[in-house]
């Protein structure tokens, strides 16, 4: 445990001496504010702590759908998009060089030369760059909590779930990097290859999502696409459709299932943070149903016991599960190469 | 001295692709000693240094390191290693870069024995607050002799400790490594600064396209191809010349070469000379050096086997 403190220590150090760690904190600071300062009101929303208001009848809210929407602009906004996709990139961009300058030549002797195993150095460099992000996130979410409490004395704790989330999300991009920096050496194919793993895997979601709706969601809704003529129309509800998409759609879920699922764990962190820890919060529920009294007055039933399958389809807990074998199997890989490479 | 701190024998090492860099090294380091490792580029010495610190991993190896299989990481825990061309991390100061090491080691350091280490290798003053990246070649040499002093080592591993290290700095770092001798610490240096380790060692050993050729104690080694020369007076008649010339010795103008440690020869150049009428004005033993040690040693082997030039 002592040597694992050692090396957060060091990679602290190195993460502080990285004159993008502080680009990133202070971006992410920033952000943070700008969160911060957005109000609501009955003439509309205001930004800069009321010093720009903009007038809006959609966002003339009573002060418990400002919290809604306020909250839901962390989940489905920050989060997913600053937290879950620019942060992560800096982070990368961050810590590429790591690995790459710790096998190097002269500089890995003084490691290796010392009492711990190559496994506990290898651990203790892979956690070090996670620490990157926590530094980066946890200052974020702080601010967020604070912000929430005080705007709307909701002190809502389960917007730290987006600190591990976030990180594990990380985690799952870095572990691609981690083998191909210490198999290569190099930092920029290391990070080429991570970005190109995270790419792929999100089109593989995306492609997963969009042949899911059009096998099942489309024809449990009851509605048939007239392509050629650009329209639709009404018939009568069904399973699924053609076996073709069917089988596109098998193929693709399993694709899915051995890669990384970092929109997944995006749509996890939205399902657990909660508005206030009693009433189930925003599970469940996207901007309309906040915005329109009874979002199910102006859909059909059947659509939305369509669109509740899709979104429950996948398994949170083997998303997760999945996603962290996939970690671990890179990560481990890349251990092993570490651990019996000569330097 | 009695003990080994390092016995090894039969130490191979190939590299993927087929190099063979060691083949079949046996070594013996007596502890409390100071042990120089000789040879030219590419005869194996860093990979040897490095199987001895769990770097790189040997194809064969049976032996010990202060009484502890080689490989052993927890023996490692009492070994100090400065490595060839050390790259400490640059974001670290001198000062981080000791305590670094310490904790690597599992050792407390307390500020005022971090103090004392820079101290000891001329790094106090301000120039262990700097950034590693700000320092020369020579101060980064003497932050790693004081990050592999950290530990309190039995072993302390040298690779080419002086390189880029001012004279000062050199008479400095001898004076640690003497020190250290006399504390019982073993000190095991890779270099190729022979007149250093001349002035240093008690045993050394040349390696050669990864064999051991030479081994044994510095004194017994050069000594035993002593010579003894004979300064004259006046030039040496031709007379006497052709007769000492006969016996085996080289004459120059006013100097008479005797090779050997075996006084019998030289008593013989001496009758010789006197007979002849040469005032003598000093006999003087003159060891080999390690230079003349090393070079002989290389081109005896070159010879037996018919290699080229060095590595």
């Amino acid at each position: 445990m002592r040597v694992m403190g050692i090396l957060l220590l060091d990679s602290f150090r190195m993460l502080r001496a990285r004159r993008l760690f502080w680009v990133a904190l202070c971006l992410s600071g920033l952000i943070a504010m700008v969160y911060a300062s957005i109000g609501f009101d009955e003439g509309g929303v205001s930004v800069l702590f009321g010093l720009l208001s903009f007038e809006s009848e959609l966002l003339q809210m009573r002060a418990e759908e400002s919290q809604k929407v306020y909250l839901l602009v962390f989940t489905n906004v920050v989060v997913p998009y600053w937290l879950g996709l620019f942060s992560i990139v800096l982070a990368l961009i961050s810590c590429a060089s790591i690995f790459p300058e710790f096998t190097r030549k002269g500089s890995i002797d003084l490691a290796l030369s010392k009492p711990p195993s190559r496994l506990s150095l290898f651990l203790g460099k892979y956690l070090g760059s996670l620490l990157f992000v926590l530094l980066q996130v946890f200052p974020f979410t702080v601010i967020v909590f604070v912000s929430l409490g005080a705007r709307f004395g909701d002190w809502n704790p389960t917007v730290f779930w987006a600190v591990p989330l976030v990180v594990l999300s990380f985690s799952f991009v870095y572990a691609a990097h981690v083998l191909v920096a210490v198999w290569s050496g190099s930092t920029i194919l290391g990070l080429f290859f991570a970005l190109l793993v995270w790419g792929g895997s999100v089109i593989v979601e995306w492609a997963e999502d969009i042949s899911y709706q059009v096998a099942y969601t489309v024809p449990q809704m009851g509605i048939e696409f007239e392509w050629d003529k650009g329209d639709y129309q009404e018939v009568e509800p069904n399973e699924s459709s053609e076996d073709f998409m069917v089988r596109l759609h098998g193929v693709l879920d399993l694709a899915r299932l051995s890669l990384p699922k970092t929109r997944a764990v995006g749509a996890q962190m939205r399902s657990l943070i909660k508005l206030d820890s009693t009433d189930g919060g925003l599970q469940g529920k996207g901007l309309l149903a906040l915005l329109f009294e009874d979002p199910d007055d102006l859909v059909p039933e059947h659509h939305t016991a369509a669109a509740r399958r899709a979104d429950q389809r996948h398994n949170v807990w083997k998303d997760l599960g999945s996603s962290l074998l996939y970690e671990l199997a890179l990560a481990g890989f890349a251990a092993l190469i570490f651990v019996r490479r000569d330097y | 001295m009695s003990e080994a701190a390092l016995d090894v024998a039969g130490v191979e090492k190939t590299y993927r692709g087929g190099v063979r860099a060691l083949r079949g090294v046996s070594l013996e380091v007596p502890e409390g000693s100071i042990f120089g490792l000789l040879g030219p580029n590419g005869a194996g010495k860093s990979t040897l240094v490095k199987i001895l610190t769990t770097i790189i991993r040997p194809s064969r190896c049976r032996g010990r390191l202060l009484g502890h299989p080689i490989g052993h990481k927890a023996t490692l825990r009492k070994v100090g290693y400065l490595p060839e061309h050390a790259r400490f991390p640059a974001y670290l100061t001198g000062r981080q870069v000791i305590e670094y090491a310490a904790g690597l080691c599992g050792v407390k350091v307390s500020p005022a024995e971090v103090e004392r280490l820079l101290e000891l290798v001329g790094m106090s003053g301000g120039a262990e607050k700097r950034t590693i990246r700000t320092y020369s070649k020579g101060m980064i040499q003497r932050v790693g002799l004081a990050q592999a002093m950290v530990n309190e080592p039995r072993l302390v591993i040298l690779d080419e400790p002086t390189d880029g290290v001012d004279p000062e700095g050199r008479y400095q770092m001898r004076q640690i490594l003497q020190e250290l001798r006399a504390d019982g610490v073993t000190v095991f240096i890779n270099s190729h600064l022979l007149g250093e380790l001349e002035t240093l060692c008690d045993s050394i050993a040349i390696l050669k396209e990864g064999e051991v050729i030479r081994q044994g104690p510095l004194r017994e080694l050069t000594a035993a191809s002593c010579v003894f020369e004979v300064i004259t007076g006046d030039a040496v008649p031709e007379e006497t010349a052709s007769r000492l010339r006969e016996f085996g010795y080289f004459v120059g103008e006013r100097q008479v070469t005797v090779e050997g440690a075996d006084p019998a020869p030289l008593q013989r150049a001496i009758d010789t000379l006197r007979s002849g009428r040469v005032a003598i004005l000093e006999v003087r033993k003159a060891r080999q050096s390690l230079e003349d040690l090393f070079m002989e040693s290389i081109m005896e082997t070159q010879k037996t086997t018919g290699g080229g030039g060095l590595v």
